[in-house]
């Protein structure tokens, strides 16, 4: 590994400022897929240090069959996963409704002319709502991997699952933004 | 096909607005003293003996073995051993001779053993993978 890659050979030789160069590395995405998966900052945090852990200690196992970072997120994404199944919070997935072309139009426009705070706010309330499995497959596709079939990877999905996957989830974000956006920026905007 | 195309659109331009979450200021300390006591925390895995003593054991015992069956005197017809051969099968025959083991017994005692062996295989590779964790 060069320059600001961590040297995986020191880590498992113990080194542990390598070590912190790699959790700080991808701290920032576990932590983030974490929190929208379990919405909660506390036990997302718990979860995400557990995840470097195993890392640490599978480390030795793993081959370079896939990239360091699809290896890491396939291990947050699988702790998280049992926690949830601990806390039964698996969470059903909200209804795919149709939705027509001018509503997706109009939520545009209102998205537009909304300040950007205001906007990340909303995006945050919105992420929150979705279904454990829809928050990681849209929070791991728009800032990690646009690879569909590195993304499967980490979700043990085929790479058509993955495909059909993003465009319910974003259907379910559309309908959850839908509730959100009040009618009447709709009708003012739209 | 044109709505799906304006929902992926609204959804990039959404999403382009996004940022991602930061956990707490000490996470990677945290996470380093967390490693931290796992390393403590692993046991350390040696066998009671080591190798070199088994090898040593090994080697007496062949070596014993070796001089009670070269030892007796030259001038014996038979060597040493043999008499004690005869003396321990007269010793299992006089022990066993009453007993009467059934068929079934034979095979259950037979598969009792195999189980035995087999679940000693597995446990050992078990506790030696968990040890490694």
């Amino acid at each position: 590994m060069q320059g600001n890659q961590p040297n995986i050979k020191a880590i498992i030789a113990g080194d542990s400022h390598e070590f912190s160069k790699l959790v700080d590395q991808y701290k920032n995405v576990v932590f983030t897929v974490a929190l929208r998966m379990l919405k909660n900052r506390e036990e997302a945090e718990e979860v995400a240090q557990d995840t470097f852990v195993k890392v640490f200690k599978s480390l030795k196992r793993f081959k370079g069959d896939s990239k360091l970072s699809t290896w890491i997120y396939r291990i947050a994404y699988n702790t998280c996963l049992d926690r949830l199944k601990k806390n039964n919070r698996e969470k059903q997935n909200i209804s795919v409704d149709e939705m027509e072309g001018f509503e997706i139009k109009s939520m545009d426009n209102a998205l537009e002319h909304m300040v950007s705070s205001e906007r990340a706010d909303l995006i945050k309330s919105c992420v929150q709502k979705l279904s454990p499995k829809d928050a990681a497959l849209l929070t791991l596709f728009y800032f990690e991997e646009k690879n569909l079939n590195e993304l499967g990877s980490i979700l043990d999905m085929n790479g058509n699952a993955v495909k059909v996957g993003l465009f319910r989830a974003r259907g379910r974000l559309a309908n959850i933004l839908k509730q959100h956006l009040e009618p009447e920026i709709i009708r003012n905007y739209g | 096909m044109d709505d799906q195309k304006e929902l992926e659109k609204l959804v990039d331009g959404f999403f382009e607005s996004d940022q991602l979450d930061s956990p707490s200021m000490n996470f990677t300390n945290s996470v380093l003293e967390k490693v931290g006591h796992e390393r403590a925390a692993r046991i350390s895995y040696a066998p009671l003996l080591p190798k070199w003593v088994w090898f040593s054991v090994g080697l007496v015992c062949i070596l014993i073995t070796g001089l009670v069956i070269t030892s007796g005197s030259p001038d014996d017809s038979e060597p040493l051993y043999m008499d004690y051969l005869k003396s321990s099968s007269s010793f299992v025959s006089n022990l066993f001779g009453q007993l009467e083991l059934s068929n079934i017994m034979g095979y259950v005692a037979v598969a009792v053993g195999i189980m035995i062996c087999f679940q000693a295989s597995i446990l050992t590779r078990n506790f030696n993978r968990r040890l490694a964790q």
